[in-house]
């Protein structure tokens, strides 16, 4: 029961994974540090700097997001991240979809009882 | 930007390889992904602060960035499974082994040093208790267990660390700078100590546990980040323990600013300090005062009340008197006292290179190891003369590692004088010198305490009491046997009945072997009695009288121990050849009523041990409402009718009995103060005694030099009747020993004894109604009708002598007078010591043994060897 719930929130992190980055950067851009400290402070996320660095290359690619280098005063020069317009597309469709699911999680429940 | 040392770069190098090898297929950029990554260690590096990446670091950093998660190409793309993943990366988590510096001074270092301390009590015995109670213990033990279990929860790899951890490193890093401070000004010596000698680490403990507590807690922030988990703050742990140990030095504290203010120069000053300390100062911590030695820089309440002045152990030792009414060395010392180390380190402070009381005239603290293993008195009662002669012999053992000294204050039967001292020499006994009482006290301190070998001294230390001290009683075994004897009058109440005390043991600075009993053997002549429970009545060949029994030591001491004597043939005067050639010594037993006396002045103690005898003193009091003028004082230092404003205050006795059921015995009390208005008051009003009915006085809190040169110069016009309530030492009658001052014994309660001297003053003086001379032989007439007695009556002629010598101040003669004849008197002393030449070296010469008294006396012995040789005359000339 464990292995098997333990594989079933494994799959669930990573399809929701793309999803959170993509909420994280909706109302403003954020640099890559921030990015990912606010992400591994998600409870029952389980995401790490190894998960998240790939993951923002791979949307990058894609074009839902977009990134530049700026000079910082009190440390290494950051790399901030932010949506692209297919992003916030992407993003409302995601959500859409996923309340979908949601609800209809929500009804078989319901119909369950 | 911080630097990358080569190490860092080196591993940064493999796990570049790990990630494209990782990252192989997928779709995102490897170079960005690593570039990203590489900008995150150093945003990483930059928020804890490091100026330098090493391998290590990196390493760790890594690891707990945790495996690379390739991300799917198609939703149809199997993902590495985690178990798969973990065999290509290292540890999710930090550190595999705990470091081992860490360990070493937040752990190892201070576990060893409290097991150590509690095991040796060095600290406590050379500085100060650093752990004076359990709970100091607990929070001292807690230190390296907390610092253990905070290291192994860092290294464990759950995500999450439990509250506990940084409470338990917070509240270490509060207790270990606590006693930082504490052993900060020895720290420095600590540091040359380890330099130098390669010891001193336990005094830099506090220090070391101080500086790895911060370490672990930099490291503990430094993990909490990683994890991003919210960094808590090192205060409330941090000040719990300052709180905790706060609360568990308040009572401490208290007490001891109590302590500095009891020991203070001013009068108002020590009396708020006593009222303090019995109001709330803690027992346990003043005793520990009269054992520890002075606090200097460690105690704190110096700092609070700003003196300088150190709360010695003999301070401490009065002031607990003062406030508890028990001399410090009658309880048990503190728990952890007792404990073998801690008891080394106070042997060696009492009893050899630091004990202050060897060979002095004061019996202090017990000493562990020397027990008395064997005591028995033998008590010779002569009817004719009415004079007991008793020896008690005593047997030391010291199962110690170091030799001791038996101190013992004795006290004498009433009017008693030591009149022979033996000491066991290799088997034999040695006979003591007799001379001034300086000159006996500097020889046993030459012999024994310089050169260590084998003296005894005896000397007077109050009335009806002297001083016995032996050493060295060998260590390991080492046993000393020594014997003194007494001479004393009956207490006649009239020609046919007397009564007798035995001596008892006072105060003693060793233990009773377990169930040791005194051996006691009264004989005499005449009808003897005792106490049934105390005593078994015997009848012996010769026609003698014996009692006798098997004493515990609080027996001796008790009224009903009293042996009473019936004397059948009345006899009135006796004599004995005197020591001054054609000299005979004339004894009269009188019974002429002496002048009543229809005034007095009385002190009564205030301190608690009389608490117990209030209702008796009360009785005796109102029985002394008949006499004319009495007026009284409670002695106490507690604002009372008795005091206003710390000055003694004495009302009629009416009026003080009216204060008395509402007064409350407290603490010890000074009496000399009291003694002193008390003398005063009785020269202002022509009365010719002051009573001073009184409980132990084992320390001496007043200054006794006014009281003394009053006693002094008044010749005897007024004497002081002390009547102890309860047996124990009494450092006033040391003080004031041999001037005017009047044991009064006891045969009954005291309120019988007031009412017997009101009716007849004599009563309470035993050589009241002995009348001694020495004449020349040829100008007694009647000599051969009279009976003729042992050279007792001598004894106790040249005494009485030297008391009046020395009253006249002609204290020369008293002395030359008291050593003739071989007493010990407030003037002389007598020292056996173990060869001749050192008796000679010291001036004194040891007594020829024909001329000591002993069981049955010489002189009686050929009485009865007369005395059977003429009955058998006689019977021949009838045949």
């Amino acid at each position: 029961m464990t292995d098997f719930f333990d594989n079933w929130t494994v799959q669930v992190r990573k399809g929701i994974l793309e999803m959170c980055i993509l909420t994280a950067l909706k109302d403003r851009e954020r640099y890559g540090y921030d990015l990912v400290k606010s992400l591994v402070g998600v409870p029952g996320l389980g995401v790490t700097e190894g998960t998240v660095y790939p993951l923002l290359s791979r949307l990058r690619k894609h074009g839902l997001i977009t990134s530049r280098l700026e000079e910082s005063s009190e440390g290494p020069a950051r790399k901030y991240y932010s949506l692209t317009d297919e992003g916030r597309d992407a993003i409302t469709s995601m959500d859409a979809h996923l309340q979908t699911l949601i609800k209809g999680m929500n009804t078989l429940k319901r119909k369950g009882t | 930007m911080a630097k990358w040392t080569n190490s860092a770069k080196a591993e940064w190098k493999t796990y570049g390889i790990r990630l494209r090898e990782a990252l192989k297929g997928s779709e995102a950029d490897v170079a960005e992904v690593e570039e990203d990554l590489k900008r995150h260690v150093d945003e990483e590096a930059h928020a804890y602060g490091l100026t330098i990446i090493d391998g290590d670091w990196l390493r760790q950093t890594l690891g707990r960035i945790g495996n690379l998660e390739v991300p799917e190409n198609t939703p149809q793309t199997a993902l590495p499974s985690q178990e798969s993943m973990a065999k290509n990366a290292k540890p999710a988590n930090i550190k595999g082994s705990l470091p081992f510096g860490l360990l070493l001074t937040a752990v190892v270092w201070p576990s060893a040093s409290v097991v150590i301390e509690l095991m040796s009590r060095f600290c406590t015995g050379v500085l100060f208790d650093p752990m004076p109670s359990m709970w100091h213990v607990a929070m001292l033990v807690f230190v390296p267990i907390g610092n253990l279990l905070a290291l192994v929860w860092m290294h464990q790899k759950e995500e999450s660390i439990p509250r506990w951890v940084p409470f338990v490193i917070s509240f270490n890093l509060g207790v270990s700078f606590v006693y930082s401070m504490m052993f900060l000004p020895i720290t420095p010596i600590g540091v040359v100590a380890i330099i130098y000698f390669g010891f001193g680490l336990l005094g830099l403990t506090p220090l070391a546990a101080w500086i790895s507590g911060m370490v672990l807690w930099k490291r503990f922030r430094l993990e909490m980040q990683r994890r991003s988990l919210k960094v808590v703050s090192v205060w409330p742990g941090f000040f719990m323990a300052l709180g905790l140990l706060f609360v568990l030095e308040t009572p401490e504290l208290i007490t001891r600013i109590g302590l500095r203010w009891a020991d203070s120069t001013e009068a108002s000053t020590r009396d708020r300090g006593v009222r303090w300390l019995r109001f709330i100062g803690q027992e346990d911590t003043l005793l520990r005062a009269c054992y520890e030695r002075p606090r200097r820089i460690f105690d704190l309440s110096g700092w609070l009340v700003q003196s300088n002045d150190q709360v010695t152990q003999e301070d401490a030792r009065r002031v607990y008197y003062q406030v508890t009414g028990r001399p410090f060395n009658s309880v048990q010392p503190p728990n952890l006292y007792t404990r073998d180390g801690r008891w080394d380190v106070l042997d060696q402070e009492f009893t050899w290179e630091f004990d202050a009381a060897l060979g002095g005239t004061a019996v202090a603290g017990r000493v562990s190891g020397l027990e008395m293993t064997a005591s028995r008195l033998d008590t010779r009662i002569e009817t004719s003369s009415a004079c007991a002669y008793t020896e008690w012999t005593m047997e030391f053992k010291n199962d110690s590692r170091r030799a001791r000294e038996a101190r013992a204050q004795v006290l004498l039967p009433p009017g008693g004088v030591v009149s022979r001292l033996t000491l066991w020499v290799n088997g034999e006994e040695r006979e003591a010198a007799f001379g001034s009482r300086s000159q006996t006290r500097a020889a046993y301190q030459t012999v024994a305490v310089e050169r260590r070998r084998d003296p005894v001294l005896v000397t007077t230390s109050g009335p009806d009491q002297i001083l016995v001290q032996c050493f060295p009683v060998p260590a390991n075994g080492g046993t000393m046997k020594i014997r003194f004897g007494i001479t004393a009058p009956m207490n006649m109440s009239d020609l046919t009945h007397g009564r007798f005390r035995l001596p008892a043991l006072l105060e003693r600075n060793f233990n009773l072997q377990d169930k040791l009993k005194h051996g006691v053997w009264i004989e005499s002549r005449s009808q003897l009695s005792g106490a049934e429970h105390l005593f078994k009545h015997s009848m012996l060949k010769e026609g003698d009288h014996a009692l006798h029994g098997e004493l515990v030591d609080r027996d001796l001491i008790h009224p009903d121990a009293t042996v009473r004597m019936e004397r059948p043939d009345a006899v009135q005067q006796v004599w004995t050849d005197a020591m001054e050639a054609g000299h005979v010594i004339l004894q009269e037993l009188k019974f002429t009523p002496s002048e009543t006396t229809d005034m007095t002045v009385i002190v009564v103690d205030g301190s608690v041990s009389m608490s117990k005898y209030a209702e008796e003193v009360r009785q005796a009091l109102t029985d002394l409402s008949s006499m004319e003028k009495v007026w009284m004082a409670i002695a106490s230092d507690q604002q009372s009718p008795f005091n206003i404003n710390g000055a003694p205050r004495f009302l009629p006795l009416e009026e003080a009995l009216q204060h008395f059921d509402d007064f409350k015995f407290r603490g010890g009390q000074d009496n000399i103060a009291y003694l002193l208005q008390a003398w005063d008051r009785a020269l202002e009003m022509g009365a010719d005694n002051v009573w001073w009915l009184h409980g132990p006085q084992p320390v001496l809190i007043g200054n006794s030099a006014s009281l003394l040169q009053r006693m002094e110069r008044t010749r005897g016009n007024i004497v002081l009747h002390a009547a102890s309530m309860e047996p124990g030492p009494n450092r006033v009658l040391e003080a004031l020993d041999g001037w005017h001052i009047r044991r009064v014994p006891r045969y009954e309660s005291i309120a019988d004894h007031l009412s017997a001297w009101i009716k007849e003053p004599g009563t309470l003086d035993p050589e009241n109604k002995f009348r001694r001379s020495m004449e020349p032989k040829n100008s007694v007439t009647n000599l051969v009708e009279l009976p003729r007695v042992s050279r007792h009556i001598e004894r106790l002629w040249a005494r009485d002598k030297m008391v009046r010598l020395r009253n006249s101040r002609k204290t020369e003669a008293a002395t030359e007078l008291a050593t003739t004849h071989q007493l010990v008197t407030p003037l002389t002393g007598a020292v056996v010591l173990e060869t001749m030449e050192q008796f000679e070296e010291m001036g004194l010469s040891p007594v020829p043994l024909e001329t000591v008294p002993s069981i049955p006396e010489p002189g009686v012995v050929a009485l009865w060897f007369v005395g059977m040789m003429t009955l058998m005359l006689r019977l021949r000339k009838r045949t």
